[in-house]
């Protein structure tokens, strides 16, 4: 008995879903750190181009800070993912700077969104970082954006900080959402860091609106907090 | 050549002039939460095969969670055949109960209450009543008993000491006579069916929330019952099918089309046009089908669970429910 199913499907618009990483390559990075985070971050490339679960829905970017900042992915749709830029390390830390950058750009994008009519999700800014904000960046600012993304629900903010990172800095301007508290990462764990952002992906494109909504658990890749 | 069709050779209809449905197989099998295969006849004397299953998403079957879906199959009178669905809410803990209260024992249960009620008042059998009346008069009678599934859910609710909005589910129902359609819906899901000249056409648009991606159900917390009745959404068709389908949303994605693009305001925009791509191939598939019921609807199961590429990445549970009018060409 064989009875083959010959129907074509409908191809629809997919809810689209846009992470923007927001890292950190400033000098404390170079060697070991940077290396593991670009190879963490191609990684994650892949994973997410071949993925048929997010492929079609997540739009990644990359934007960069160090002595200045620079948006070196613009949105990209998973499965054009072919690569991802090298990153290399050096100068300060214009952490805020860089944040600020990441949170318009994926403010810009869910409007572009809404304007279009493509049905989306929150957009996601993931910073990483192994220190704190040079002394003349304007701190209390990035506070305002972030509890005001918090409050419209424009946006989710989850702070990573790599081995030697300001802790008690990424807890201040973190929200509130006790799964979205600032995590501890080893520089040698980038790899199990983004495998953990793809099963993140993963959850939030199969959420519904509405439902309750856990991250996977971090254990492969965090350190516990000591503040 | 086998085919299911041949069940209405092998054996005549169970009632030969109008047809008591007879359900082929029972409900909650081969791996889904629950399942029918029906065979019966409409009044002008068409026998119809009726499919459904409700089967859990990829997400529930890796965290081993159950199906929140729920369909079923019931007859209100010689000639009249109700198919039906329900989507519990997966941010509710007793959805699943809820899905299952409203399709197998709520709706078909309530609708006979409304609609003898209304027959015993035009002195006329349920069938004729329904027959000659009007989209008012069905509007009337399928509210009413929507409030009597909500009354149930509600009773429900109080003997588990569980809120009520903990029982939440969508509903789609169809009642099918000769050539008649009647529709009663809550919440989101699709419908559709086809006639000879017409080809697919919706059944109902669905309703979703004032927000986007809220979806309504028939234990939303409504603070008055006028305002329920606006969800509750029916509707008649005066049109001799030949197939129908119900979906929750969990199967729409191959199904229909669910946004279109416009170029004159470079929109994408909502859509409900079932896609006949993947609807039309239905029939010759089921043809296909084992004639032994039990691996008939083995195979309708394994179909919902991964017989297309987007019903097998599906993540949310899904129920497809389909009923096929006997045609001539569905005998080899």
């Amino acid at each position: 008995m064989n009875a083959d199913f010959r129907g074509e499907e409908a191809q629809n618009l997919e809810e689209k879903s846009c992470c923007v990483f927001v890292v950190d390559t400033s000098g404390s990075m170079s060697d070991g750190p940077i290396n593991q985070l670009n190879a963490g971050l191609g990684q994650f490339a892949e994973e997410i181009r071949t993925w048929d679960l997010v492929r079609h829905r997540l739009e990644v970017v990359i934007v960069e800070f160090n002595s200045s900042v620079q948006t070196v992915l613009e949105p990209t749709l998973g499965i054009n993912l072919a690569s991802v830029p090298t990153l290399t390390a050096g100068g300060s830390t214009k952490l805020v700077d860089g944040t600020l950058k990441g949170i318009e750009i994926a403010k810009a994008r869910t409007a572009w969104y809404d304007e279009t009519g493509q049905p989306r999700k929150r957009p996601w800014v993931i910073l990483i970082t192994d220190g704190g904000p040079d002394g003349d960046q304007d701190v209390s600012l990035l506070e305002r954006e972030i509890r005001e993304g918090e409050s419209t629900k424009s946006f989710v903010f989850l702070p990573i900080g790599v081995d030697g990172a300001d802790m008690a800095f990424l807890e201040r301007i973190a929200m509130h959402n006790h799964d979205l508290r600032p995590r501890l990462m080893s520089a040698t764990k980038f790899s199990e860091f983004f495998r953990w952002v793809s099963e993140l992906f993963s959850k939030v494109m199969q959420s519904k609106k509405g439902e309750k909504f856990a991250p996977p658990t971090s254990d492969s890749w965090q350190h516990g907090i000591d503040l | 050549m086998e085919s299911i069709f041949r069940l209405f050779r092998r054996r005549p209809p169970v009632v030969a002039s109008s047809g008591q449905a007879k359900l082929l197989n029972g409900l909650q099998g081969h791996g889904a939460r629950a399942a029918f295969l029906a065979r019966f006849a409409t009044n002008d004397g068409a026998d119809w095969i009726a499919l459904g299953a409700s089967v859990a998403g990829r997400a529930k079957e890796a965290s081993g969670r159950r199906c929140e879906d729920y369909c079923h199959f019931a007859q209100l009178d010689p000639g009249v055949v109700l198919l039906i669905l329900a989507d519990g809410a997966g941010s509710c803990d007793a959805s699943a109960k809820g899905a299952e209260f409203v399709a197998r024992f709520g709706l078909a249960s309530a609708l006979k209450t409304t609609l003898n009620a209304a027959a015993e008042e035009n002195g006329r059998e349920l069938g004729a009543l329904l027959q000659s009346s009007s989209a008012a008069e069905w509007t009337v009678w399928a509210r009413n008993a929507v409030e009597i599934v909500r009354s149930e859910l509600l009773e429900l609710a109080t003997r588990r000491s569980i809120e009520l909005e903990s029982l939440s589910s969508t509903l789609i129902a169809c009642a099918l006579t000769a050539n008649r359609l009647f529709v009663v819906h809550v919440g989101d899901g699709r419908g559709a069916y086809k006639t000879r000249s017409e080809g697919w056409r919706p059944l109902f648009e669905p309703v979703m929330g004032e927000n986007a991606g809220e979806t309504i159900f028939v234990a939303s917390p409504f603070e008055t019952l006028k305002d329920f009745g606006q969800f509750v959404r029916c509707h008649v068709h005066d049109e001799s099918a030949d197939e129908i389908c119900l979906m929750s949303d969990g199967c729409e994605a191959p199904s229909f089309l669910t946004s279109i693009h416009s170029p004159e305001d470079g929109r994408y925009h909502r859509a409900n046009i079932p896609f006949s791509g993947f609807l039309d191939a239905i029939r010759p598939f089921v043809r296909g089908f084992s004639e032994t019921p039990r691996e008939a609807l083995a195979q309708w199961v394994d179909f919902v669970k991964q017989g297309s590429p987007k019903l097998k990445a599906e993540t949310d549970d899904k129920t497809l429910i389909f009923a096929l009018r006997h045609g001539k060409d569905d005998l080899p």
